[in-house]
């Protein structure tokens, strides 16, 4: 994992996580709000209930007891009482009586529980509802319940008795209100359902309240058991806006982690870059290229590293400068060694030949002449030597001068004064930048390789190629020279020795050829490069600096 | 208010007519020369009683049942009982007759499909071939479908007839001035007991009881339902009695339906009996008796008032467990006219009920017969009415 990716993750989750706690806090107390806000409706509802069903037992009563009073003062119903015979009139007395007195029951029955009179089904006349009032009278203790028989089915109503007695003969009266849920409950909200709840109460519901009735049921035979209104919650609405604070919870949340995750890779990008780049330069920084420069204006920890890293290219430049200084002393003192060496080897026998002569010319003069005929070619050899000697190492010195070279022009002037088994062949650029060089070094580069390509190509019989091309590098153009022969090749070993100086694999080479070649370059500003196996032959690959076209 | 508002009401009148018993009103009395007459029933009942007021069967059976000379003032068999010769009165043409019952006959209307031939034998003689020997005259004869308008040089009642919409109250009819003014009612026929009641306590007008004319029936189309430990004949009583508050008596036999091929039966279908006792929609009649067979009822059932459409097509399939409708109690002539029901359906008579005529003074004399229709001494010819009803 990088280190960019690293810093975008833990800036993301720096953004996500408490956001993610924020949202979880606030959802958890919004259901809690609302469900006590809930229970505290349903508690103030159970309340209304209780006093709306006392109201309405209160008003059955009196309607009642209104409805008994008439019966009382009517002489045709005490003809009836007293004759112990029903009339056909009674029968719809009780149902004219319920629309006039606003209820939604009404009985009239005697001592054995006998409908003498029906107002919510006119028909039921002659049947029994035995026990019917008194039961009612019984439970009046809590709101009675009475589930009515009606030719359409049934009604549950709240109910109320009365009892009286006209001519000596019993009679009841049951009166009740149908039992309007939504009507008693009102207001109780979208997601608050009141429902009858028949039968003893189980604990596994979901009723938030109950208010207890006594349920009355029957009809020859009446019972009574227990119900309740039963206050529950219809979990729809509550569930609905939890989802809808869940999807925009969600949401917030996944729009959040997409600005975060953006903003957290754009942070570490723009936290990362400069040290991509930094470490870019750093890859380019080698001791033949301590150009780099890293200075920035930042003056962060960014801009120190920087200033180190600068710092720390100054002082690997000046100490490649002082270790190539000191190669280069070494290489002069070695140098000195070498040419007090060679020449003192040189000298010695031009030494021996005129101590020789000397000799002879003060014993036997006359033989001077036959003895320097003898000695004078030991004597020419010598300086011939030293001759050599002597343009070996010329060619040992710097360049001190740089202008635009045609390195095409020098490479075809070479190669025509190139000693070599075949003609070398030539591959030029047609469009070769000139080279920003001295051009004495530049002939000692071309003259070096080419000739140390044909002392190769000589021991094979092979060719020599010279080409030139120009090539841009990192955005800088350059011009580059290649030398190829198909000689014997190097083994890695040779390569690794060949720029050393003095060293050379033929008789009579000096082993400086690729040794000066390797410090004319680098002194130049360029690099080289060589590419050879064993059979092979080798190439070596020369960019330099290309000068202006003007 | 309450006690005076549960008083109870007082009882139908019926006025007992002195002498025939099926003629009312007083010629000598008859001062209007227009008559305004309402029917509370429904259109094909109405049709029924307005071929009687405006045609004249060849023989009526009063309501008493007797048979009365129509057209007719004699008749005559053969050996065979299969030709019958009708005299008829002088102001009667045989060929019209003829041609009015063939174009009848064309037009689809014919009632009584035993009739083979018909014939003029004179301008005033009938003969009628039958395809069944008869001792005695049939009554078919005088089933209104069968009766013709008067020849048109006849005497004829002008009358302005109409069927009163629902819901409105019968009462403003009676207290509307009478034909020569306005839309009143000089003979209004319902079955409304509020209506009857408010007559009878207006003394220009009388309330005159017309024939049974309908049965109420029970229908099981599985089996019989056990409504109630009593006896049928009790149930009957208590239903006319203190159920159905039109005029109502216990159904009384014969039942022409008993034993005749009219009825259509269907197969039952193969579905669960809901628990239902159906009845038609607007019959407040059916609707009480329907409600008593719940009351009574020993297992669980509703009431379910349907269209006609709907109940129609309930009774044929005998979905519901009982079905409360009516049959006519004579035979309606037509055997398309009664509706289809599961064979093998038990159908209890329950109650007879009647229509009443409620008569302004000043309406000329009628008769009324055994089917529930009533007819003046002159035909009736239809005017227009004054105006939209209100």
């Amino acid at each position: 994992m990088t280190f960019r990716v690293r810093v975008a993750l833990a800036l993301g989750l720096a953004a996500i996580v408490p956001l993610l706690v924020l949202g979880y806090g606030v959802r958890r107390e919004m259901t809690h709000r609302l469900v006590t806000q809930a229970d505290s409706q349903v508690q103030l509802q159970v309340q209304r209930a209780r006093d709306r069903l006392a109201a309405e037992s209160r008003a059955i009563d009196g309607r009642l007891d209104r409805l008994v009073l008439a019966l009382e003062d009517n002489n045709q119903f005490r003809l009836v009482a007293v004759s112990g015979e029903t009339a056909p009139w009674l029968l719809d007395w009780a149902p004219a009586a319920m629309r006039q007195v606003e209820l939604d029951q009404l009985e009239l029955v005697d001592s054995a529980g006998t409908i003498l009179s029906s107002g919510h089904f006119r028909n039921q006349f002659g049947r029994s509802h035995r026990g019917l009032a008194e039961l009612i009278v019984a439970e009046s203790a809590q709101p009675v319940l009475w589930r009515a028989r009606s030719a359409t089915g049934q009604v549950n109503g709240l109910a109320r008795a009365r009892g009286f007695t006209l001519a000596g003969r019993r009679f009841a009266l049951v009166g009740g209100m149908t039992l309007d849920l939504a009507r008693l409950v009102p207001a109780a909200g979208a997601d608050l359902t009141p429902r009858l709840l028949a039968g003893s109460p189980s604990g596994d519901d979901e009723a938030l309240a109950r208010i207890p009735l006594r349920l009355v049921t029957g009809e020859d035979s009446v019972v009574s058991s227990p119900a309740a209104i039963v206050l529950a919650r219809d979990p729809g609405p509550l569930r609905a806006l939890r989802r809808s604070v869940d999807r925009w919870f969600i949401g917030a949340i996944g729009v959040v982690i997409l600005v975060a995750t953006a903003l957290a890779f754009w942070l570490s990008s723009r936290v990362t870059r400069p040290l991509a780049d930094l470490a870019a330069k750093t890859a380019q920084v080698d001791l033949d290229r301590l150009d780099q420069t890293f200075a920035t204006g930042r003056p962060d920890e960014i801009g120190a590293l920087a200033r180190l890293l600068d710092a720390m290219t100054d002082r690997l430049r000046a100490s490649a400068l002082r270790l190539r200084e000191a190669e280069r002393r070494a290489a002069t003192g070695d140098l000195a060694r070498q040419i007090n060496h060679d020449v003192k080897n040189g000298l010695a026998p031009i030494r021996h030949v005129l101590r020789h002569l000397n000799q002879v010319a003060a014993e036997t003069p006359g033989d001077l002449p036959a003895i320097y005929r003898e000695r004078v070619g030991t004597l020419e050899s010598s300086v011939a030597y030293l001759e050599n000697l002597s343009r070996n190492y010329a060619r040992l010195s710097p360049a001190v001068d740089r202008s635009d070279s045609d390195l095409n022009a020098l490479v075809r002037e070479i190669a025509r004064a190139l000693v070599s088994p075949r003609p070398a062949l030539l591959r030029l650029g047609g469009d070769v930048l000139p080279v920003r060089a001295d051009a004495v070094a530049l002939r000692r580069i071309v003259e070096n390789l080419a000739a140390n390509a044909a002392d190769a190509a000589r021991d094979t019989g092979g060719d020599v190629t010279l080409a030139s091309s120009s090539v841009s590098r990192d955005g800088t153009a350059w011009v580059r020279l290649e030398v190829a022969d198909t000689g014997p090749g190097m083994s890695r070993e040779q390569l690794e020795r060949a720029f050393d100086d003095f060293f050379t694999t033929k008789p009579d080479g000096t082993g400086l050829g690729l040794s000066v070649v390797r410090r004319l370059v680098a002194d130049l500003g360029g690099t080289l490069k060589v590419e050879t196996a064993p059979g092979k032959g080798s190439r070596f690959i020369v960019d330099l600096p290309a000068g202006d076209r003007s | 208010l309450l006690p005076a508002a549960l008083a109870c009401q007082p009882p139908i009148s019926t006025p007992q007519p002195v002498g025939d018993p099926c003629r009312h009103g007083d010629a000598a009395r008859a001062t209007l020369d227009t008559v305004n007459i309402g029917f509370s029933e429904a259109l094909n009942e109405g049709g029924r009683v307005l071929l009687r007021l405006t045609g004249r069967t060849l023989v009526r059976l009063d309501c008493t049942g007797r048979l009365r000379p129509g057209l007719a003032r004699g008749w005559s068999r053969d050996a065979t009982g299969t030709t019958w010769t009708f005299e008829l009165d002088p102001a009667t043409s045989a060929p019209s007759l003829v041609e009015q019952w063939e174009m009848r006959r064309n037009g689809g209307i014919w009632p009584w499909s035993r009739i083979l031939e018909v014939r003029a034998d004179s301008p005033h003689r009938l003969l009628v071939r039958l395809d069944t020997a008869f001792r005695e005259v049939p009554p078919a004869f005088a089933l209104p479908p069968l009766a013709v308008a008067p020849e048109p040089s006849g005497s004829l009642l002008p009358a302005r007839v109409w069927i009163h919409p629902e819901g409105i109250d019968q009462r403003d009819l009676l207290d509307l001035p009478p034909s020569g003014s306005g839309r009143g009612a000089d003979l209004l026929v319902s079955r409304d007991p509020a209506l009857i009641r408010y007559a009878g306590s207006r003394p220009q007008f009388a309330v005159i009881p017309l024939a049974w004319d309908r049965t109420y029936v029970a229908l099981a189309p599985v089996s019989p339902l056990e409504v109630g430990k009593g006896s049928e004949e009790a149930l009957r009583e208590s239903l006319a009695r203190e159920v159905v508050r039109a005029d109502s008596r216990a159904a009384q036999p014969p039942f022409w339906w008993d034993g005749t091929d009219c009825i259509r039966t269907r197969p039952l279908r193969p579905m669960g009996r809901q628990p239902l006792v159906a009845y038609l929609q607007g019959d407040e009649s059916a609707r009480e008796i329907a409600e008593r067979m719940v009351a009574l009822a020993s297992i669980p059932l509703t009431v379910a008032p349907l269209a006609p459409e709907t109940f129609t097509a309930s009774l044929a399939g005998g979905e519901a467990a009982l079905y409360i409708f009516t049959l006519p109690r004579t035979f309606p002539g037509s055997c398309g006219r009664i509706p289809a029901w599961p064979s093998g359906s038990a159908v209890v008579p329950l109650v007879d009920v009647r229509a009443h005529a409620v008569v302004r003074s000043g309406v000329p004399p009628f008769t009324t017969n055994d089917d529930g229709t009533f007819q003046f001494d002159l035909p009736v010819t239809l005017v227009p009415l004054p105006g939209p009803m209100r």
